[in-house]
């Protein structure tokens, strides 16, 4: 290609802006592959722990912490009853069940009434956190003691879980959502951390996987199978990456700053202490777990936030574009804001190791990643074609992009099978293989677009939470990987 | 910048690296399968080897079979499989084991640096419950590392001998919480055997070995031990109080509601909370006008148990509930209308109108974890 003649200026801030770009993604490959280190140490030494672990005596133990399970409902007629049955009938020796029907519009109440022949009661509560929209009933079920299920007008998932926290009557309280499947064991495995060490540990949480084409036979998934379609086929290796490569490494130096909110085990004093659920954010889960590090880290007091990989919780993910891109809109709008709204992790002193590692991770690659990236993408393609750049720049670039990419994404799947194998196949390994290529330069580039407009919405002050279809299991979930 | 040959020797060890974790995956997964069969065909073969122990020719080899097993790669299993064995088959393949040295192996490992091995090998006694091994468990009890601690109180739980019980009352409250509460969840399963010590370590005991004490002797149901759990009641730790008052309760001795009744005035609100639900659970109707004072209670927990308690009580309880309506106390008022529609007492015209649902606490909470 012949060289164009440009000006000196242009050409030096070109190769500048280039050299900035090949660091930041060298950068973002030695942090990942860090991650990817410290997960799999960690991973190794869970999993012998659980090997070893004795489940059935814990499940039939008195000294087991009982479990308050929340489940908000906003039209979710079609599977409310069937999620309820599920968690009801969970392995964990003492648990409640206390799912809120949002001020749904179509016939959830009903049918749950319906289902478990529940009954109107008066019941005095601790109004311990503020929620939006009123109680207009609460109900119960001789045949079902355990269920409690609250009927409010509208007032959003964290005014639910709120609402239900006030009502709840154990120490600790999990949220998830009406189209979760839990594995046998899940609620005993993640609970495993507060009975180890029940003074440090605030908060678990466990792994969530892509559900879609599982084989489900009553509430239990069966044996996993990848995904008919591509674009969720794509999102199983990306949940691999999150969970599997990355978080458990950040959770092992207490600086993981999510919980998925599909999934998540929190000591309910802690989350009254900090003010439970804010309702003016777009990802409650994430603003969470960030104001309880900020809290207990301002309080200096010795606190663990947990991540597992063993229990594992499955979740439908979106299958078409609109849908994707409305959820990974929402997810980075969520993002930006939890991290501005306690930004003073970033030079408190107190904040320990979160000023220099939790913090600057999310910022600098989960936040900018989407933008310096496309950067990337967009300017080193152009300055190559307009001939600003060398060809051994253009080449280098796209190849450490695909290569770093496809080691990491590969290393989830070899970590995965190193210690779930749970994907027995072998053409759906040499699928997640494939993918583990082919999404660096599709799928992956996809998702930065999506994230990119999550930025401009957020600049330009555009917002709100999208329109989430709820119409039942196999359509559509919201989990944040 | 930068050399463009280092550069692209860079990208070369990066290819390279990706096609080696491709390949190390692929490796991988041909061996995780293949183990799989393995330890299919080692358990096929033991199931086999069971087959045969009664019999005078092939006996023998079975017998080998079991020892390999036990002594191989999926030792653990084939332990567990061991363990499922009836007890004169057990007690022979055990006896076995020990003659051709698997046990004295095991007991060795116990002794390991590494602390996998330790734990392996002190769950593979404790599935073959050996009784020569119970020293070697306890005192992996105090082992430095918590989960070679937690393998070892798991052992003692499956073997369920009684040579473990004193030393396990002993090390009630010597540990952290989570192996403290296994080895109160292994006195349990032991029964009413443990009570004689347990009552003794209630009056003998550290703070946190009474404590345990009470709380096992209260899911046991032990009537033997309400007279210690009584004098528990004027402990001066208040945790010990707080787990003999539960303790009452579960016991269920009517009688004791009167000792109970005092803690309802206990200075500390988790004793109040507890003497509460118990009286609740002691069905005793004379307590019910001092379950209607603790619905004025400070704190929210012994005044919500105390609502329980009196709808637990029933129709004794209405006298109190409906003069509870005429208090002042907005709180106590509509607990007392949860309580009588509970119960189905109509209402009061003037007392409908108190059926509000929340109520928003004055202080902080003080829920524990």
């Amino acid at each position: 290609m012949t060289p164009h003649v440009a000006p000196a200026w242009v050409v030096s801030t070109v190769d500048t802006i280039s050299f900035v770009i090949l660091i930041y993604f060298s950068a973002l490959q030695l942090v990942l592959f860090t991650l990817l280190v410290l997960s799999y140490v960690d991973m190794r030494r869970r999993l012998a722990q659980n090997f070893y672990a004795d489940y059935e005596a814990l499940a039939k133990s008195h000294f087991t912490f009982p479990i308050s399970v929340i489940m908000p409902a906003f039209n979710e007629a079609t599977m409310s009853a069937e999620a309820a049955h599920s968690v009801l009938n969970l392995d964990y020796p003492q648990h409640e069940v206390l799912i809120v029907n949002d001020g749904s519009t179509d016939v959830t109440l009903e049918t749950l009434i319906r289902e478990f022949r529940l009954e109107r009661r008066e019941v005095v509560y601790r109004k311990s956190l503020p929620f939006q929209g009123e109680i207009r009933g609460i109900y119960k079920s001789a045949a079902y003691p355990k269920l409690t299920v609250i009927d409010k007008v509208h007032g959003g998932k964290s005014a639910a879980l709120n609402c239900a926290i006030n009502l709840s009557r154990y120490p600790l309280f999990c949220s998830i959502d009406a189209d979760s499947i839990f594995q046998e064991n899940a609620l005993l495995r993640v609970v495993r951390p507060f009975l180890e060490d029940p003074d440090r540990v605030i908060a678990v949480g466990g792994q969530v996987r892509v559900a879609n084409g599982c084989l489900v036979e009553r509430g239990r998934v069966v044996e996993p199978r990848l995904p008919q379609t591509v674009l969720a086929a794509f999102q199983v290796v990306e949940y691999l990456r999150a969970f599997v490569a990355s978080r458990l490494g950040l959770s092992a130096m207490n600086n993981l700053l999510l919980l998925s909110g599909v999934f998540s085990l929190f000591r309910k004093d802690a989350v009254i202490e900090v003010g439970g659920y804010q309702s003016d954010v777009v990802t409650e889960d994430m603003e969470l777990v960030v104001r309880l590090h900020a809290h207990m880290r301002a309080q200096r007091r010795p606190y663990a936030i947990v991540f597992l990989p063993d229990p594992i919780c499955w979740t439908e993910v979106p299958e078409s574009l609109g849908m994707l891109a409305r959820q990974r809109n929402r997810w980075h709008r969520g993002l930006m804001q939890s991290l501005w709204r306690h930004k003073g992790l970033l030079w408190r002193r107190n904040s320990g190791s979160l000023r220099w590692v939790g913090m600057p991770y999310y910022i600098f690659f989960e936040f900018l990643g989407p933008i310096v990236e496309l950067v990337g993408y967009i300017l080193i393609p152009v300055a190559f074609f307009l001939g600003f750049l060398s060809p051994l720049w253009f080449w280098a670039f796209l190849f450490l992009s695909v290569t770093s990419g496809a080691f990491l994404s590969i290393s989830a799947v070899l970590l995965e099978e190193l210690s779930f194998g749970l994907y027995r196949s072998w053409g759906d390994f040499a699928l997640m293989i494939a993918i583990g290529v082919i999404e660096n330069f599709s799928y992956r580039i996809l998702t930065l677009f999506f994230r990119l407009g999550a930025v401009l919405d957020m600049i330009l002050g555009r917002g709100g939470w999208g329109k989430q279809e709820r119409t039942g299991f196999g359509r559509t979930r919201t989990a944040n990987p | 910048m930068i050399d463009y040959n280092v550069l692209l020797a860079a990208l070369g060890i990066l290819l390279g690296i990706v096609i080696l974790t491709t390949a190390a995956a692929i490796v991988n997964k041909i061996l995780s399968l293949r183990e799989a069969d393995t330890r299919q065909a080692t358990m096929e073969r033991l199931r086999q080897a069971f087959l045969h122990l009664d019999d005078p020719i092939a006996g023998t080899a079975a017998r080998r079979t079991i020892a390999d097993a036990v002594a191989g790669r999926w030792g653990e299993l084939a332990a567990e499989e061991v363990s499922q064995l009836e007890l004169g088959h057990r007690l022979e393949v055990v006896r076995d084991l020990e003659e051709v040295g698997v046990v004295a192996q095991f007991l060795r490992d116990a002794k390991s640096g590494m602390k996998w091995t330790r734990a392996r090998a002190l769950r593979v006694l404790g599935e073959l419950k050996v009784p020569v091994s119970v020293p070697t468990l306890l005192r992996a009890l105090e082992d430095r590392d918590a989960d070679v601690r937690n393998v070892a109180a798991r052992a003692l739980g499956r073997m369920k001998l009684q040579a473990a019980e004193e030393a396990l009352v002993g090390l009630l409250g010597k540990h952290d919480q989570a192996i403290s509460s296994r080895i109160a969840a292994i006195c349990i399963e032991m029964g009413p055997r443990t009570a004689p010590l347990l009552i003794r370590t209630l009056r003998d005991g550290s703070p946190k070995a009474r404590f345990w004490s009470a709380r096992i002797l209260g899911e046991i149901r032990d009537r033997r031990a309400v007279r210690s759990l009584g004098d528990a009641l004027l402990d001066a730790d208040p945790e010990v109080r707080s787990a003999a008052t539960w303790a009452l309760g579960q016991i269920g001795e009517r009688a004791t509601a009167a000792l109970v009744e005092p803690l309802l005035r206990d200075p500390l609100w988790f004793v109040r909370a507890h003497a509460a639900e118990s009286l609740g659970k002691l069905g005793d109707g004379q307590h019910v006008p001092a379950l209607g004072e603790s619905l004025r209670d400070s704190s929210w927990w012994v005044r919500k148990n105390a609502l329980d308690a009196l709808v637990r009580l029933g129709q004794p309880s209405t006298p109190v509930l409906l003069k509870t309506l005429e208090g002042d106390d907005r709180f106590a008022r509509e607990s007392a209308v949860e309580a009588l529609m509970t119960l189905g007492v109509p209402l009061p015209a003037t007392a409908a109108a108190l059926a509000v649902t929340a109520y928003v606490p004055p202080a902080p909470p003080e829920a524990r974890p």
